[in-house]
């Protein structure tokens, strides 16, 4: 496995990358795709799981917030 | 000033204030006023200013996604003490203010206060404490997953003896 130079061309996939001296594909080392993979599965299942917020927790959010009037000197 | 008539207000009936991220925007300001019917203000002498606010604070975790951090202050103000000829106690320059300290990018907080044309007269005869009651109206919205809204009404009193209510 290795990493494609600059300007290398890239397999539809994007696992390969053309070595024109070798005359041959070579596989793309996956570990920073792996992350950048991962890191797309986890913005996704963060989405998906994005919490489901009612009026009832706006009001306790809302009421936690809110502080007593007061004369402001 | 002799035989004192009704309290009334003719400043202005609404102020509305909106804020969001960026600024705090006057959609409609001004004045209200707590004069004795007929009175045009002429002739007020002394009163001092006061201010009330009402804060809403909140700092949550870094790891509650479902509490918004904000910052926000709804203050009203008003001139209590003054005149007229040495007598009464009555009021001026009624107005609500908004400050935000901290808003998140996308929420907005929407402010409208709601004048009468009449306030109310305390006191006495011979020593007559004008006051005005009035409503704020507190309209919040944001975008936490989903669009939320949430509202509030304040009930609000400020009087010509610098006594006042909010809430």
């Amino acid at each position: 496995m290795s990493q494609p130079p600059a300007g290398a061309q890239i397999s539809e996939d994007g696992n390969y990358w053309w070595d024109a001296n070798a005359n041959a594909w070579q596989l793309i080392q996956h570990d920073a795709g792996g992350a950048a993979d991962a890191s797309q599965a986890a913005t996704g299942a963060q989405a998906s799981n994005a919490p489901h917020v009612t009026a009832d927790h706006v009001a306790d959010m809302m009421a936690s917030a809110e502080q007593d009037a007061a004369e402001i000197a | 000033m002799g035989e004192v008539a009704d309290i009334v207000n003719s400043g202005v009936a609404v102020i509305h204030l909106v804020a969001n991220h960026a600024s705090v925007t006057t959609v409609q300001g001004g004045y209200a006023n707590g004069f004795p019917s007929g009175f045009d203000g002429q002739g007020l002498t002394g009163g001092q200013f006061k201010a009330v606010g009402k804060r809403w604070k909140q700092d949550s975790a870094w790891y509650d996604f479902t509490t918004v951090d904000m910052d926000f202050t709804i203050t009203m103000h008003w001139m209590w003490g003054a005149s007229i000829h040495g007598d009464g106690h009555y009021i001026d320059h009624i107005t609500v203010t908004l400050d935000v300290d901290y808003l998140p990018l996308d929420q907005t907080v929407d402010v409208v206060a709601n004048f009468p044309t009449h306030g109310s007269r305390l006191g006495t005869e011979d020593n007559v404490i004008a006051a005005m009651p009035f409503t704020i109206a507190v309209q919040m919205n944001y975008f936490l997953g989903q669009l939320v809204g949430w509202r509030r009404s304040l009930d609000c009193l400020v009087q010509g003896d610098g006594q006042w209510q909010m809430g």
